[in-house]
């Protein structure tokens, strides 16, 4: 018996698309291949068995059979290699479903790609709709350590000495570090984040809605203020069980995604402070809480990052997911790197390697191809200081790496902030309270 | 007996839209019910359910009609690595509560609009949960 090569995951999807773009518009002009939580793929036609002629029928048939046996463990039986939106009750909304991502445009058919995933679907989806106005920012990391809640920390704090009033949402749910920074214990509200999530999944969210926002001490004598939002509580009492179901997609009886979810939690504590700048600190990873407040909150995005190949690797795999991203052009401009935890010695070199691979990042996903006759190319050089990658800069300073102002009786030492971070935040308050909110 | 519930919840399906089109409440009503217990039992199969020789499930679970299943297979499905689709399935409230599979012995005039509706409405729902599942690829 001849032995087959086995198929991989990433194979399949080319042999997909290479077999179903050789059937042109055969079978209708717009095609979809569903790739289901296995990574099994079939074809989704439009309409009903009953409209397809002889000829068409024969050609799916061809299609299936030669699709089926190339896809091996990724494929279907023949007659279970294709299915009619017409069969499902939502026919039309799962045939134009938001999350395809158009794959092949050639001679008049498109090709899309609908990836059933369990978790991730976050990262390609639209914004969420939002009632409220204040701006917002996330700070994000791909990779954890990289100083991302000490920067947080200490620019809020800038800002409320500025009169600023700050509202600074822990969504680290799994390693839960700002809500400690900014609160002692003896401050903490009754309840956090994780516990509006369990309520909130049996339609009493209002309750401790009223209770889970403290304000910091850190900016106690200062004419703003830092309200924040911990991921615990005084009440809390046993975290873990919680936070294994902060992430269902339901609200009280009704079916409500985790990212609407988040964006009607914040929302609704908005309403009631009534901010000058909401900071959403995001966990570390590729997880999807980064996902929703990465692409899907309207906000600004800090990408904190070091220069390893580690954190430029991690960021290549959301990068290039994002070349695929239908409305990539609408939050790359909203994008913003920063550098971490740079070195006191050999600064200028280690900035300039930085820049290289962070424009690198850029340029090779999603950046425009640099063309010199279209002047509204979203492209830039390495060393364009307005440019996404360019990056903000936080130095390394020996006495951040101990930071725990709310506990220490010395707080926030004014000119050792200045020293390591004056660049990031001048930077990002030109960002974020600039007019329009943007770059 | 060669059971199919996939093919048995969308023809009853389709049935009972084209019996709401001719007005034929009753009957109409009544395959919504058996519709929308195929469309879960399509999904407890794909979630481990097996079958004895006769056709019949072997999990009690399944062996429920629309009324009592809607409850049952809440906790069936997420016993089973399918809380996806539990978590579509109101807990709170069973709109097949006031629906019994031997309606079919009573009177027409028992079957009002607005218990149709409810039903309709309650298992295009569920249908909507086996096309969820069937894109997911967990019903082949």
């Amino acid at each position: 018996m001849m032995t087959e090569k086995p198929v991989f995951f990433e194979c399949g999807l080319e042999l997909a698309l290479e077999k179903t773009k050789a059937l042109g518009t055969s079978l209708g002009n717009e095609l979809v291949l569903i790739r289901d939580l296995r990574g099994g793929i079939r074809l989704l036609l439009q309409g009903s068995a009953e409209d397809l002629d002889n000829n068409k029928k024969n050609a799916l048939d061809q299609y299936s059979k030669a699709l089926s046996k190339g896809l091996g463990v990724y494929g279907f039986l023949p007659e279970q290699m294709f299915l009619f939106a017409g069969d499902l009750v939502q026919n039309s909304d799962i045939f134009r479903s938001p999350d395809r991502q158009l794959r092949v445009e050639e001679g008049g058919l498109k090709i899309y790609l609908l990836d059933r995933q369990i978790i991730g679907q976050d990262w390609m989806r639209n914004p969420l709709i939002r009632k409220t106005q204040n701006p917002r920012v996330t700070f994000f990391g791909i990779k954890g350590g990289v100083g991302r809640s000490t920067a947080l920390a200490i620019w809020a704090w800038r800002l409320a000495k500025q009169g600023k009033k700050v509202l600074v949402f822990d969504l680290d749910l799994e390693s839960p570090g700002v809500s400690s920074t900014l609160l002692p214990q003896d401050s903490l509200p009754d309840y956090g984040i994780v516990d509006w999530f369990v309520e909130d999944g049996v339609g009493q969210a209002e309750i401790v809605e009223k209770a889970m926002t403290a304000t910091s001490p850190l900016a106690k004598d200062f004419p703003g203020e830092i309200r924040v939002v911990p991921a615990y509580g005084r009440d809390t009492g046993d975290y873990l069980p919680k936070l294994a179901r902060c992430y269902s997609d339901f609200s009280g009886a009704g079916v409500s995604t985790w990212s609407e979810r988040v964006q009607h939690m914040v929302e609704k504590i908005e309403e009631a402070e009534a901010p000058d700048l909401v900071i959403l600190d995001s966990r570390a990873g590729l997880h999807d809480i980064a996902a929703t407040l990465v692409t899907r909150m309207g906000a600004d995005v800090f990408l904190f990052a070091v220069d390893s190949s580690q954190t430029w690797t991690a960021y290549s795999f959301l990068f290039r997911h994002w070349k695929h991203h239908p409305l990539v052009r609408d939050f790359r401009t909203r994008l913003q790197v920063v550098a971490g935890l740079v070195p006191e010695t050999g600064r200028e070199e280690h900035l300039k390697r930085f820049r290289e691979h962070s424009w690198d990042l850029f340029r090779e996903n999603i950046y425009d191809v640099a063309e010199s006759d279209n002047p509204d190319a979203y492209s830039f050089d390495s060393d364009s200081e307005e440019a996404p990658h360019y990056p903000l800069i936080v130095f390394w300073n020996r006495a951040l790496q101990e930071f725990d102002p709310v506990r220490s009786s010395s707080g926030i030492d004014k000119q050792i902030v200045e020293a390591a971070m004056e660049n990031f935040m001048a930077e990002a308050e030109t960002m974020v309270f600039a007019d329009g909110d943007q770059k | 007996m060669g059971v199919d519930f996939r093919d048995a919840a969308s023809r009853h399906w389709e049935d009972a839209g084209h019996l709401l089109n001719g007005k034929r409440l009753a009957n109409a009503d009544h395959l919504c019910g058996i519709a929308a217990e195929c469309a879960l039992k399509t999904i407890m199969m794909a979630l481990g359910m097996t079958l004895k020789p006769g056709g019949k499930p072997v999990e009690p679970e399944g062996q429920n009609h629309i009324n009592k299943l809607w409850i049952e297979f809440i906790s069936f499905a997420q016993a089973r690595g399918g809380s996806k689709y539990a978590a579509m399935i109101d807990p709170t409230i069973n709109p097949f509560d006031d629906w019994k599979v031997d309606q079919r012995y009573e009177h027409r005039s028992i079957i009002t609009d607005a218990k149709v509706e409810n039903h309709r409405k309650a298992a295009e729902n569920i249908m909507a949960i086996l096309d969820m599942a069937i894109l997911d690829g967990a019903v082949k």
